[in-house]
């Protein structure tokens, strides 16, 4: 023994039983060489304390006789090695030792090895399981027979899956493991969907390997399968959900859009494509505002989205005028709110659009309107204002003409009584001349808006408009007007006061103007014709002034703007009304242009045209081949 | 008509009924038109009168204003023509409610009526009347 210390070993021998308790045999000796000559109890009591079967230490009896060990029978499976003390040859003992503690090495190795195997085949919550190539379980994990409902772990031994599901799962599952068998090839986490006899069902996400012996020849099949149905049901809500929120955002009456931190578009509904007049869904999905709006506008609505991404407060309610590119403009009510990922990053913004385009136009006409009625009142208090001065001038003209009649005549009496006097008579002319200025102002009071004298002379209309264009020419020229003349070579004169009627042109020519802001195009024809009937949209007392058959001069002068509501039609002779808003124009032009037609025995009516937007005014007026002083 | 020119005192003045309530004016035409020696004027200041003083004057002619307070000259007028002594005498109707337009130069004619605006001058008011009685021959 001496030797072998030399060579490998360290030997510590104990002779003195009672000293064995303070020496630490597990952790610091690979073996324990045993002489069975001391007391049987003894033995056993080193034998059970160097260990049982999972010792690290391997245990080796030094024995003299068989009788030795015929006492020892129990404690055999637990020693590594019996050694006949008398019998060994030179050198036997330290080759003994190192096999047995390499032998008891792999036991032990061997015996954790299965251990981890039953461990994991026991706890794993997953389904395990070994078949052959027929396809019967050859071991199954603990957790598949609860699974099952095999209450003895052999009882599932020698199945099939036909056994377990029925065959709608049974069948690709057999399918399945022959190609494994076949290719070698495995399946990796496929979804499975298994029937069970009594009709549960049940989804797993199974993975399938070969089974191969140790000369690598495929024997069968291993699987582990992982109970999925909460998962698959989870998915299947979510795909539910995900197909809900579709239908409601594709089929919605609202525009709904979705858009990333750079204002590119996520989602946007039909309806929101159309009020970016864009043709689909897949045309603006990625792109931005810019691609479908005016800059000044993509760039306003632009600006406020990353407001709201960056601060993270929604717009309740945002009206915005949609100019699109190639399609008319909208009105959209927008409420719009962040959009925040798991960890509370804002990644965009979430929000949805009404069309309002037709509410606003109602809202527009009716402030319009507003705007009429208070111009409307405006005119009204004017017109009032001056009834009130034309009673007023009347009430002083009396007031002042008689005791201007009495001084009037009181100086020609005086005058004549002191003929002789011509100093008194100085004084009386110089008072006539006041009387005279009185009487002037209170006829300039009493006239001022009646026409002055008028002259009549026979005169082509022609003649008159081209004038009166002469030294308009620069105002159509500035407005933008295009001027259309198909003014009659021949004719007829009408009797005229050239004056007079040159204001009628001219304020129709005005009038013409100020419907067309954007310009347009301004017609003026004349021509002869006979008069064939009084026609519906003769209203003017005047008009009993022609007779069927009595040969007349017609002007049209027509404008493309926007023409006249029914009601403005019926008001725009009145005096003090106006389409025009207030300062801008008297309200008198049409009134004091018809007055003026009038005085010439004319008619003047005014219609929207039939073919084109825009007013037609004609005029008519009797030749003078008609006895002019002829009383209507 | 017996007066041929204005210049024979002798002829018999022409009767004038002058019916306005401005005293004032109706005084200076008074003085005014006799002092030519042609006319001889009554006057009537309260239009309610008219018919009477007409009916004990007999006017070749009548001035009537047109806006008086108790009855205005229309009014009287229409009662005027309706008298028998009354009903052939000429009426120029003298008022300040018209404008120059309508009276031109002074003296005018509408709807059948002869009309005088204030103020006149006497010679206006002599030649209307004159005119006026000359149509009548």
């Amino acid at each position: 023994m001496s030797k072998a210390e030399d060579e490998l070993y360290e030997l510590l021998s104990i002779e003195n039983l009672d000293n064995l308790e303070q020496v630490d045999i597990k952790h610091s000796y690979h073996a324990v060489l045993l002489d069975m000559r001391i007391e049987t109890s003894q033995a056993l009591q080193i034998i059970k304390s160097v260990g049982a079967i999972n010792r690290p230490v391997a245990l080796l009896c030094l024995y003299q006789n068989h009788a030795q060990l015929q006492q020892l029978q129990e404690i055999i499976p637990l020693v590594d090695d019996f050694l006949l003390t008398d019998s060994m040859a030179e050198g036997e003992l330290t080759t003994r030792i190192s096999n047995a503690i390499r032998r008891h090495h792999k036991e032990a190795q061997l015996l954790s090895e299965q251990n981890l195997l039953r461990q994991l085949l026991e706890n794993l919550p997953d389904a395990i399981y070994f078949k052959n190539k027929q396809g019967r379980f050859l071991k199954v994990s603990e957790t598949m027979n609860q699974i099952y409902g095999f209450s003895n772990p052999q009882e599932i031994i020698g199945k099939t899956d036909f056994d377990l599901f029925t065959p709608e799962h049974a069948q690709p599952a057999y399918d399945d493991e022959q190609s494994i068998i076949e290719t070698g090839k495995p399946i990796i986490g496929k979804i499975e969907k298994e029937t069970m006899h009594d009709g549960q069902i049940r989804y797993v996400s199974t993975t399938k390997i070969p089974l191969r012996d140790t000369h690598n020849q495929i024997i069968g099949t291993m699987g582990m399968s992982r109970l999925v149905t909460e998962l698959i049901e989870v998915q299947d809500q979510l795909e539910r959900e995900g197909r809900l929120l579709k239908t409601i955002i594709d089929y919605a009456l609202a525009g709904i859009f979705v858009k990333d931190r750079k204002g590119c578009y996520l989602i946007a509904n039909q309806r929101h494509v159309h009020f970016l007049g864009a043709s689909s869904i897949d045309t603006v999905i990625g792109k931005t505002l810019f691609d479908f709006l005016e800059q000044k506008e993509a760039e306003e609505i632009n600006t406020n989205d990353m407001a709201i991404m960056e601060t993270g407060e929604g717009i309740e309610y945002r009206i915005d005028h949609q100019e699109r590119k190639n399609t008319p403009d909208l009105w959209l009510l927008t409420s719009k709110v962040p959009f925040y990922d798991k960890t509370g990053n804002c990644i965009g913004l979430v929000g949805i659009s009404q069309d309002i385009t037709s509410q606003k136009e109602i809202e527009f006409r009716l402030k319009s309107v507003i705007e009429t009625l208070e111009t409307t009142q405006i005119q009204l208090i004017e017109a009032e204002k001056l009834k009130t001065v034309g009673r007023l001038a009347a009430g002083i003209a009396h007031e002042v003409k008689n005791p201007l009649a009495v001084v009037t005549l009181g100086i020609d009496f005086l005058k004549k009584q002191q003929a002789d006097s011509k100093e008194i008579i100085e004084v009386l002319n110089d008072m006539q001349i006041a009387a005279n200025k009185a009487n002037h102002v209170i006829f300039e009071l009493l006239d001022y808006s009646s026409p002055h004298e008028i002259s009549m002379v026979p005169k082509s209309i022609n003649e008159i408009i081209e004038h009166v264009l002469t030294f308009m020419r620069h105002n159509f020229n500035e407005a933008q007007i295009e001027l259309q003349l198909e003014l009659s070579a021949n004719l007829a004169a009408v009797l005229v006061d050239t004056k007079k009627m040159e204001q009628v042109f001219i304020n129709l020519f005005l009038n013409a103007i100020s419907v067309m802001p954007k310009g347009g195009k301004l017609t003026v024809s004349s021509h002869n014709e006979t008069m064939q009937q009084a026609g519906s949209n003769v209203s003017s007392q005047t008009t009993e002034c022609f007779r069927i058959g009595e040969q007349i001069v017609v002007i049209e002068v027509k404008d493309t703007g926007i023409g006249l509501s029914t009601a403005a039609l019926e008001k725009v002779f009145d005096p003090f009304y106006s389409s025009k808003s207030t300062g801008k124009g008297t309200g008198l032009g049409l009134f004091v242009t018809r007055n003026i037609v009038d005085l010439h025995r004319g008619l003047i009516t005014l219609a929207n045209r039939k073919s084109a937007l825009g007013v037609c005014a004609r005029l008519i007026f009797p030749t003078t081949s008609k006895n002019e002083s002829e009383d209507c | 008509m017996k007066v041929k020119t204005a210049n024979t005192p002798k002829i018999e003045p022409c009767r004038v009924l002058l019916i306005d309530d401005e005293a004032s004016f109706t005084r200076m035409v008074k003085l005014n038109l006799e002092a030519s020696g042609k006319y001889a004027v009554r006057v009537v200041n309260e239009s309610l009168m008219a018919q009477q003083v007409a009916n004990e004057f007999k006017p070749e002619i009548i001035l009537l204003d047109v806006v008086m307070p108790e009855a205005d000259g229309g009014d009287v007028a229409v009662q005027l023509r309706q008298h028998p002594i009354t009903q052939d005498t000429p009426i120029i109707f003298v008022s300040a409610m018209v404008s120059r337009k309508e009276s031109g130069s002074g003296f005018y004619e509408s709807g059948g009526e002869h009309f005088l605006a204030k103020p006149v001058s006497t010679e206006l008011l002599s030649s209307s009347i004159d005119s006026v009685l000359a149509k009548r021959v």
